[in-house]
């Protein structure tokens, strides 16, 4: 499936959408400064004012070349079904904050655990319906494309330039906002993250897991 | 994985080029109600074409890893969504259905469930005493008996509901020979669940049935009053995409078991006719939260019969139709399924994950659909064509919800527990120290759509079943008002939630059913009891 047909479909622009959505609150708070909720009336009014400049941002989104992916040190020499080169720029810096204190200490391990994570991702996405690989799809463009990643993310520089603390803050950010579109993209982040790892067997130790029992 | 095909099974991923076949009678679904079915139509002399969206699993492919089995035996990986992303769906999508990874706890339908059918939504023949038969053949086939057995996860409920002075019950279950390993959500490795895999469709092949895996009922063509045929388009091995095969099944007779997302999304695909708009609406899930209790001892969640003892104390706190009442399990707990149902990061992730051993998780299931402000969600078609499930969160279910957490946290606080913990996003990852202050936290916690974790493994509704073709889709018996060879034998046709966990609910109307339909549909054979 290419990024094309996907971001034409139909899913593609129910995230859009709600990208407009989000595009506009960011312009009007300060992108570490949760909105207050506002009537739907109102709110509705305001979301029409400014679709057509949204949809004219998101557009410029799609249009603009995928960010930058020059082989960053530690990137799994791996091709992938579905995550592109700088959707595995933006994990390499999300997976270690997302799954800080869980991961091996050792560089070298950690680097593996963080290869094998990528690839459990992207299994995952390649067993999900057409419609939900679309959303995972419009997520990542939000993520990669450098418009979106500043006004939806929060993240203005480019990801392999990012700090541990600027990816800790745009993960607190969409957790706690009251948008429902950047809770639903941090949840969605957080599953595919964390459940990577979880089914991995080198999670277990350090949770207190020793496996499936035997069967004699 | 899948099994390699027989004479009598076709694995639709491996199929080269366009099939069509026919039948007596095709089954699409082969969960419950249509593993139920197709044991009790071949028995009766009919032939009988399954047709089912996942692969065909055994014990053999069991592995016991989350990793492995989400992918290949779950719809979405085990995260099937409400159309808001706010509930997550555990629903089977391989041969078998929900049978295949379900926990094992089969209830009868409460009583006063079967009542409000009758009394309020005119379905004819459910009484206790008219479906007590049917209950008891289901019984008997499936080996289902109270299960004496309490992992520590599950007596912690045991021991703070009789504490309390609650009820509380061994829970029966559909096993034989268990072996008490504690991943039944993953297939059961040693064939101890007495699964649809394992009974029923083993049984209807032996009978001549031919099941069609790896194959999605795509639309029903329908002539005049008539279902003529059936076409079912091949996917490829992750059961996903198409692989460009079709497959078109004729048949006399038709019933849908695909479960209450996926047989009113057939109906829609396919624009059957439906001149009251009853299709896909009223749809059930008995939504679910969690509460965790972090106890002094090892608990090791993840080993031992995922559910064995369970409350009725709230089922029905305020009436059959009153206030939203609810149902308290335990749910088993293996690494991915805690991982994605803990929504923090980083240390705090970390921290809540290390914890695992200690943990309790209580569950408490809303008994949803008896009161007017609880009309459940509606299935409607994404530009795909996929069906989609928009469950809307309202004050009423909201209020069972919170009222759920303080009891749950009461039963776990009574039980011994350190600290509670109600699973939210606002609540204190590492809990609360006594039930004083779980409960102020639980009374100021925000209840909104994704910052409240909510889980269902139960699909009810959407085409419900009823003598008034205004208010139902399908009749008592099963059969759809306005077609006249059309019938839907799964959860789909129950008016309300049921207010217990479902499967034997759908074994036995569905072999009330099936039984019904051998008859009218010319079976030779008495049907095997």
């Amino acid at each position: 499936m290419t990024r094309e047909t996907i971001s034409d479909g139909a899913l593609g622009a129910k995230w859009s959408n709600r990208c407009h959505h989000a595009i506009e609150k960011r312009a009007m708070h300060a992108p570490t400064t949760p909105s207050r909720p506002e009537k739907f009336g109102k709110e509705r009014r305001t979301f029409l004012k400014v679709g057509v400049a949204g949809s004219a941002l998101l557009l410029l989104g799609r249009w603009l070349p995928p960010a930058h992916a020059a082989d960053p040190v530690g990137a799994p020499q791996t091709t992938f079904a579905y995550l592109t080169a700088a959707d595995v720029v933006a994990l390499l810096r999300i997976v270690p904050i997302m799954l800080e204190g869980a991961l091996p200490q050792d560089r070298g391990q950690q680097n593996t655990a963080i290869g094998e994570i990528l690839r459990g991702v992207d299994l995952t996405i390649g067993h999900q319906a057409l419609s939900v690989r679309a959303e995972i799809r419009e997520l990542f463009d939000v993520l990669t494309k450098s418009v979106t990643r500043a006004l939806v993310a929060g993240i203005w520089k480019s990801w392999d330039k990012v700090s541990e603390q600027d990816v800790r803050d745009f993960l607190a950010s969409w957790r706690n906002s009251r948008l429902d579109m950047l809770r639903t993209g941090y949840i969605g982040l957080n599953n595919l993250i964390v459940g990577s790892w979880y089914g991995n067997p080198r999670s277990w130790a350090r949770i207190g897991y020793a496996g499936p029992p035997k069967i004699i | 994985m899948a099994k390699p095909d027989n004479e009598n099974v076709i694995t639709g991923s491996k199929l080269a080029a366009d099939r069509t076949l026919s039948a007596d009678v095709i089954i699409i679904g082969t969960g419950a109600g249509g593993g139920t079915a197709a044991e009790i139509l071949s028995a009766a002399g009919l032939k009988v074409v399954m047709l089912e969206e996942g692969g065909y699993y055994q014990a053999k492919d069991f592995r016991m890893q989350e990793a492995e089995a989400y992918p290949a035996l779950y719809y979405e990986v085990g995260a099937r969504k409400t159309k808001d992303k706010s509930i997550t769906i555990l629903q089977g999508r391989a041969v078998g259905g929900s049978t295949t990874v379900n926990w094992t706890s089969c209830f009868r339908t409460p009583p006063e469930t079967l009542t409000h059918w009758t009394k309020t939504f005119g379905v004819k023949g459910y009484s206790e005493s008219e479906m007590a038969p049917w209950f008891e053949r289901m019984e008997k086939r499936l080996n289902i008996e109270p299960w004496p057995i309490r992992n520590p996860a599950n007596d912690v409920l045991y021991r703070g509901a009789k504490k309390l002075g609650w009820v509380v019950e061994a829970i029966p279950r559909n096993v034989k020979a268990c072996r008490n390993l504690g991943y039944c959500g993953m297939g059961c490795p040693v064939d101890a669940k007495q699964s649809m895999t394992v009974t029923t469709i083993p049984a209807a092949l032996a009978n001549g049935a031919v099941l069609v895996t790896q194959a999605r009922a795509q639309t029903l063509e329908i002539k005049g009053d008539r279902v003529v045929a059936v076409n079912a388009i091949a996917l490829k091995e992750n059961s996903v995409e198409p692989s460009g095969v079709k497959i078109r099944i004729e048949a006399p007779h038709v019933v849908l078991a695909g479960g209450a997302i996926n047989t009113p999304g057939l109906l829609l695909r396919s624009k059957v006719p439906d001149p009251h708009e009853r299709v896909g609406k009223r749809t059930f899930l008995h939504v679910t939260n969690v509460s965790a209790a972090i106890m002094p001892e090892k608990i090791d969640p993840f080993y031992g019969a995922p559910q064995s003892v369970y409350s009725n104390q709230f089922l029905f706190r305020d009436g059959v139709a009153g206030k939203l009442g609810y149902k308290i399990e335990i749910a088993p707990l293996h690494p991915i399924l805690i991982a994605v149902s803990t929504l923090s990061f980083g240390a705090e992730h970390a921290q809540s994950m290390a914890r695992l051993p200690h943990l309790s998780a209580a569950i408490a299931l809303m008994r949803d659909g008896f009161h007017d402000d609880s009309p459940g969600g509606s299935v409607s078609l994404l530009s795909d064509g996929s069906p989609v499930l928009d469950y809307p969160l309202t004050d009423y279910l909201w209020d069972g919800i919170r009222h759920s957490y303080s009891s749950m946290a009461e039963a776990q606080f009574a039980a011994g527990a350190s600290r509670v913990v109600p699973v939210h996003m606002d609540a204190r990852p590492d809990g609360y120290a006594s039930l004083a202050e779980t409960k102020t936290a639980i009374a100021n916690l925000s209840l909104k759509a994704l910052r409240t974790q909510l889980f269902s493994a139960h699909v009810m509704g959407g085409c419900a079943m009823g003598e008034d073709p205004k208010r139902s889709v399908v009749d008592s018996h099963g059969k759809h008002h306005q077609l006249a060879n059309l019938w839907i034998f799964d959860g789909s046709i129950f008016p309300t939630s049921v207010g217990a966990n479902p499967s034997l609910t759908i074994y036995a109307t569905a072999a009330r059913q099936a039984t019904q339909l051998a008859e009218i549909a010319g079976g030779k054979r008495k049907p095997a009891s």
